[in-house]
């Protein structure tokens, strides 16, 4: 999977969880300025919805601890499908 | 303040991101069931406050293993925030710090989380009922049944304005309440069937790195119930 691809789709999950068009989200923003840690669990669920491939609980785990910008999203799901 | 000590506390805290929590996930599981709106979790939880020094919290121990199943609801309009629905059980250990009581339950219920997160205000929201059966443990008592409905209510109010860095104010109310209602116990400890414990936090970020809290907590909790009733005051120093 392209890394545009993976942009575009981590972008419409999180404006589907959001008040934020995929228009608004930069990927260098923090990931709290969306969706705070209070629903990480729910937004790895989602990720999960849109990405198959990906480990649900490693990624909330991660969420509450190592990615901190919507790019380190990015980044770990195109590892993942690239690896 | 106690009813029979006054009590003084000032923590500085060199370790914190603002607005994050100290907590990390912890998952066991948490995923997706495919094609539904539908998860399933299990979380471990623990939660340690002994020592003597500790007089602004209950003075327990308590390790717990939720688990359950979550249904995420689609966003309620463009603006109108995102929730989700837990069903939620959970073996539960609670102690005194002395071990000499103890109480082992199993708890059940459902809860909502509910966020509405907008550009310089955040309102997070967790609510619902639950209602626990199992025994209290004395050390050269008998075990007695214990029984008790808790209905929960935390919410967290973040207000910010940041337009770069030099230029952070950050103001967090935290407030978890629990209401309590015993049903079932050796009513030697739980005179009373209804008890509430409370605890409220501010948390005001003059700058990025450097904040003010307060913590109030009034209430009685588990195992003991006893009337806690105390504020501290700290000193955050963040990343």
């Amino acid at each position: 999977m392209e890394k545009k691809e993976i942009e575009t789709g981590v972008k419409e999950v999180i404006s589907l969880n959001s008040r934020y068009s995929v228009d608004e989200i930069n990927i260098t923003d923090p990931i709290d300025k969306f969706i705070s840690s209070f629903m990480s669990d729910r937004l790895a669920r989602e990720l999960k919805r849109k990405f198959d491939k990906i480990d649900t609980t490693q990624m909330t785990n991660d969420l509450y601890t190592i990615l901190k910008k919507v790019s380190d999203i990015i980044d770990k799901i195109y590892s993942i499908y690239n690896s | 303040m106690t009813n029979d000590s006054s009590t003084f506390s000032f923590t500085l805290d060199f370790n914190r991101i603002p607005g994050k929590p100290e907590t990390s996930g912890g998952y066991i599981v948490n995923d997706a069931i495919k094609n539904t709106q539908w998860g399933y979790y299990i979380k471990p939880s623990m939660d340690i406050n002994i020592g003597s020094s500790i007089s602004s919290a209950p003075n327990n121990i308590s390790i717990a293993l939720p688990g359950g199943l979550v249904y995420d609801f689609p966003q309620l309009g463009k603006t109108g925030g995102i929730i989700s629905l837990y069903l939620e059980g959970a073996p539960e250990f609670i102690s005194d710090r002395s071990f000499n009581n103890m109480l082992y339950y199993f708890s059940i219920g459902p809860y909502i989380k509910y966020e509405n997160n907008a550009p310089g205000f955040l309102f997070d929201l967790q609510t619902g009922i639950s209602d626990a059966n199992g025994f209290r443990n004395q050390k050269a008592l008998r075990n007695d049944y214990y029984g008790r409905l808790t209905i929960p209510l935390y919410f967290k109010i973040i207000g910010w304005k940041a337009k770069d860095k030099k230029e952070f104010n950050r103001i967090q109310l935290t407030n978890t309440l629990k209401y309590n209602i015993i049903y079932s116990d050796d009513f030697n400890i739980t005179k009373d069937k209804n008890y509430i414990f409370n605890n409220t936090k501010l948390d005001i970020y003059l700058t990025s790195n450097l904040g003010i809290n307060i913590t109030y907590n009034y209430g009685n909790e588990e195992p003991l119930f006893k009337k806690n009733h105390a504020i501290s005051f700290g000193l955050t120093l963040a990343k």
